[in-house]
């Protein structure tokens, strides 16, 4: 692995921006390409391999879709009698609406995620980025919350192919649903989620409750929080004690960080109040961990913010300094009046529902789940033989065999290794 | 935070439970009655309170305060109640492949979310994990190591494209570059440094290949798309009037030689422009607002609003669309971002969707104007 110098690849497709939901729908594609355009304009393509990837194919979306759900998001169009009799069986019309070019939007993305995943196999890069992926809510076979194909779950099935273990860090403001649920029964992905929970907001899932099951048990991290979180409570309170419990327990080899930008304050679905510099904090503490990293993007839905955000953490991933001016470029005016990379977006009217006294409980849950962790029979802990060799070189290696321990699988009531009534 | 300890739904055995829960929920009247509930006055009184319930009920849901069904001091939960699922919960074989919501003391206005029930009428909108065959990825159960597997690798890099890498650059040829991109930017002033950026890495860093190589290049922008005339752009707006921002519609019926993604791309590019100042004020003009106290007026008005709409949003009940939360969405006539008067764009016409009548949180009140001139090249460049 190497040690100071890290590669990085930036993934960057000029169309992906080019594509638009529809009249009022909160989710703009074109964020993207503002960003792209802020990381050109502040030259870190100096740091950086930057990558066209090519479109994925259907057959790469169905190693987790259903063949169905992706035939039809390949042949639908918008507007078209015939289809809409199928739109709820796959969830599609309102969130998720059906706009021109949706399957070559889809396609774009995905492939981004993919190319990032296979360089992070084939040790190409250090870290890969993909500001266009990150659309966590897809499920197997149907379209959620703006998302219709899941790339991350697609990315992690390819990295699965080279690491043992994956860690996946949410911080996006919704749950990570789609993610947990196609990796809820396997202890080779673990899902940590950082989200606002309660009172239906959306998804309704990702209570701490929500840990996993059967060989998965243990390895779906939940932290629910209430609105109005700011970067402190956020930070120093709850993502680094949990995270450094989790790496400490779970020991990944590689992680997939998905970089929702819709916890900022001020942002128009999201109720947090992170500024761009809270939320870069967490993103920073990932780099820190020295591993293989495919950071995506996700939610944010005040595109000006988004761009700001991801610009920023791009340039944390790099180790660079970037003013607070943003450099005079064409779409300068999305920024205006003040032009700067990190404005003040603390939302007063907002107030913080997270009492530390709320926080501290919840960390103290996972962290009792975590260390539970640590007694499961069926994960291997201790490194297999390939970690003996160069770790760089896995050629040479045998596969790791586990054998099933007695209590292997979950055994309803007669399960005694339960500690609990969950 | 909302004190704990007087939900009575907790199924924590240490917490203080209204017996009431417990105990009615899967009984007859006759059962009620034996409650002391003896007068037929009262009773009369309870089915009806039992008939008006659901409708109070779900005011108390959707209202502004995320209600505890449970402090609704009647035993007429029957089955839409959520203690009797608490019960239900208790008794239920762990083994059903439903992961529970159970009540935990730290999370008192979830109640509304920890309910499982199948009862149809119930108003929440239970979420779970959903576990199966259908929902999971199939994981193999060990990583495969050896090289055999790369055979099986679908993704083959050779087919994406490397646009730059600054491996291949000296620190010494950083000022070659610029004086190259100099050169580009003078004899072709409306090319993409992106383009040039590239024939120059294509060309292994040799800045006079690259130049030649740049100059017989056909197309020395990202997007090859043609210049928008005064016409196209005229008929843009037309669109916009119309359709709202129903680019679909506009590309096929007002603009047909745009494709879709043109239009989206041009709309960002005229979006800060003159001409969508004064696309703007035409906009503001149709609505009638004449003086500037009643401008004034509307903005007190709607600070307010902001205000209660951001409270009653985040409260609201409806988990399965995202789009509830849209705050956009719920209160039209406003703008979460700092509201100026100059930027503030009202309608009062709330039933029609097809004008402007959504603010973007994305403009702000420019204060430089940039001029839409036609001969700029439609991309951010490299400086």
């Amino acid at each position: 692995m190497a040690t100071n110098k890290r590669t990085f690849a930036y993934m960057m497709n000029p169309t992906v921006g080019k594509y638009h939901y529809g009249p009022g729908h909160p989710m703009k594609p074109y964020r993207v390409e503002l960003t792209n355009c802020l990381v050109l304009e502040y030259k870190m393509h100096r740091k950086m391999n930057i990558y066209c990837p090519s479109e994925a194919s259907i057959h790469d979306m169905t190693r987790f879709h259903s063949e169905d759900y992706v035939e039809f998001l390949s042949r639908v169009t918008p507007n078209s009698q015939e289809f809409q009799r199928f739109y709820s069986i796959y969830n599609l019309g309102d969130d998720c609406p059906v706009f021109t070019g949706l399957f070559d939007f889809c396609k774009l993305y995905t492939g981004a995620s993919l190319l990032s995943a296979t360089q992070l196999n084939h040790k190409q890069s250090d870290v890969a980025i993909n500001w266009s992926g990150g659309l966590h809510h897809a499920k197997k076979f149907e379209a959620s919350g703006f998302c219709y194909v899941n790339d991350i779950v697609i990315a992690i099935l390819e990295l699965l192919k080279y690491h043992e273990r994956v860690l996946y860090i949410d911080i996006d403001v919704h749950h990570g649903d789609g993610v947990q649920e196609a990796f809820y029964f396997t202890d080779r992905v673990m899902t940590v989620s950082f989200h606002k929970y309660g009172n239906n907001f959306f998804p309704g899932t990702g209570s701490m409750y929500e840990i996993g099951a059967e060989t998965g048990r243990y390895y779906s991290i939940n932290v629910p929080l209430r609105e109005g979180i700011t970067d402190d409570d956020y930070y120093e309170l709850v993502f680094k004690p949990v995270m450094s419990t989790v790496m400490q327990y779970y020991r990944p080899k590689c992680i997939v960080l998905q970089c929702g930008a819709d916890s900022l304050g001020g942002d128009r679905l999201g109720c947090f109040n992170l500024s761009i510099k809270g939320h870069g904090k967490c993103v920073s503490f990932v780099m820190e961990q020295n591993l293989p990293v495919l950071v995506v993007g996700g939610g944010g839905y005040t595109v000006k913010n988004v761009a700001r955000c991801w610009t920023y953490e791009t340039s944390l991933i790099l180790n660079e300094q970037l003013s607070n001016d943003i450099p005079y470029h064409d779409y300068i005016e999305f920024f205006a009046p003040d032009c700067v990379l990190h404005p003040n977006l603390f939302n007063p009217k907002i107030e913080n529902g997270n009492s530390r006294q709320y926080l501290e409980l919840i960390v103290q849950f996972v962290n009792e789940k975590l260390r539970l962790l640590a007694h499961a029979p069926s994960v291997q802990m201790h490194d297999a033989p390939p970690d003996l060799l160069q770790t760089d070189d896995h050629s040479g290696a045998k596969p790791t065999r586990r054998a099933d321990a007695a209590n292997e699988f979950y055994d309803d009531d007669n399960d005694v290794d339960r500690t609990d009534e969950n | 935070m909302a004190s704990n300890s007087t939900d009575p739904s907790t199924k924590d055995d240490d917490e203080y439970q209204a017996g009431y829960d417990e105990e009615d929920d899967e009984q007859t009247i006759e059962e009620e009655e034996q409650f002391g509930d003896d007068d037929e006055q009262n009773e009369l009184d309870d089915l009806e309170a039992d008939a008006n319930m659901p409708l109070d009920e779900l005011l108390k849901m959707y209202g502004q305060n995320a209600p505890v069904i449970h402090n609704i001091p009647h035993s007429h939960h029957d089955t839409n109640t959520s203690s009797d699922d608490d019960e239900d919960e208790n008794n239920r074989p762990p083994q059903l492949h439903h992961l529970l919501h159970v009540n935990g003391r730290l999370l008192p206005d979830n109640d509304d979310d920890d309910d499982d029930t199948d009862d149809s009428f119930e108003p929440e909108i239970i979420k779970t994990i959903r576990v199966g065959e259908e929902y999971q990825a199939e994981v193999e159960p060990q990583a495969e190591f050896d090289s055999t597997n790369e055979n099986s690798d679908d993704r083959e890099l050779p087919v994406d494209e490397i646009l730059w890498s600054p491996s291949s650059v000296d620190d010494d040829m950083n000022e070659n570059i610029d004086e190259y991109l100099k050169t580009i930017r003078s004899e072709y002033p409306l090319s993409d440094d992106e383009i040039s950026l590239q024939t120059l890495f294509n060309c292994q860093m040799n800045t006079e290949t690259a130049l030649t190589k740049f100059r017989q290049l056909p197309v020395k922008t990202i997007y090859s798309y043609p210049e928008w005339s005064l016409d196209e752009i005229q008929s843009l707006e037309e669109g916009l009037r119309v359709y709202g921002k129903n680019f679909f519609k506009i590309s096929e019926i007002k603009c047909p030689n745009r494709s879709v993604r043109e239009v989206i791309h041009f709309y960002y590019q005229w979006k800060k422009s003159e001409r969508y100042q004064l696309f703007m004020e035409e906009q503001q003009r149709l609505t009638a607002i004449t003086s500037v106290t009643d401008m004034i007026e509307k903005l007190i008005e709607e600070q307010e609003q902001q205000l209660c709409t951001a409270v009653g949003v985040i409260n609201s009940t409806n988990s399965s669309s995202v789009l509830t939360h849209d705050l956009k969405r719920n209160s039209p006539n406003s703008s979460i971002s700092i509201v100026t008067i100059c930027q503030q764009e009202t309608s009062t016409t709330t039933t029609s969707k097809r004008a402007f009548d959504q603010v973007d949180n994305d403009t702000d009140p420019p204060t430089k104007k940039s001029s839409l001139n036609s001969n700029n090249s439609p991309t951010a460049t490299i400086v």
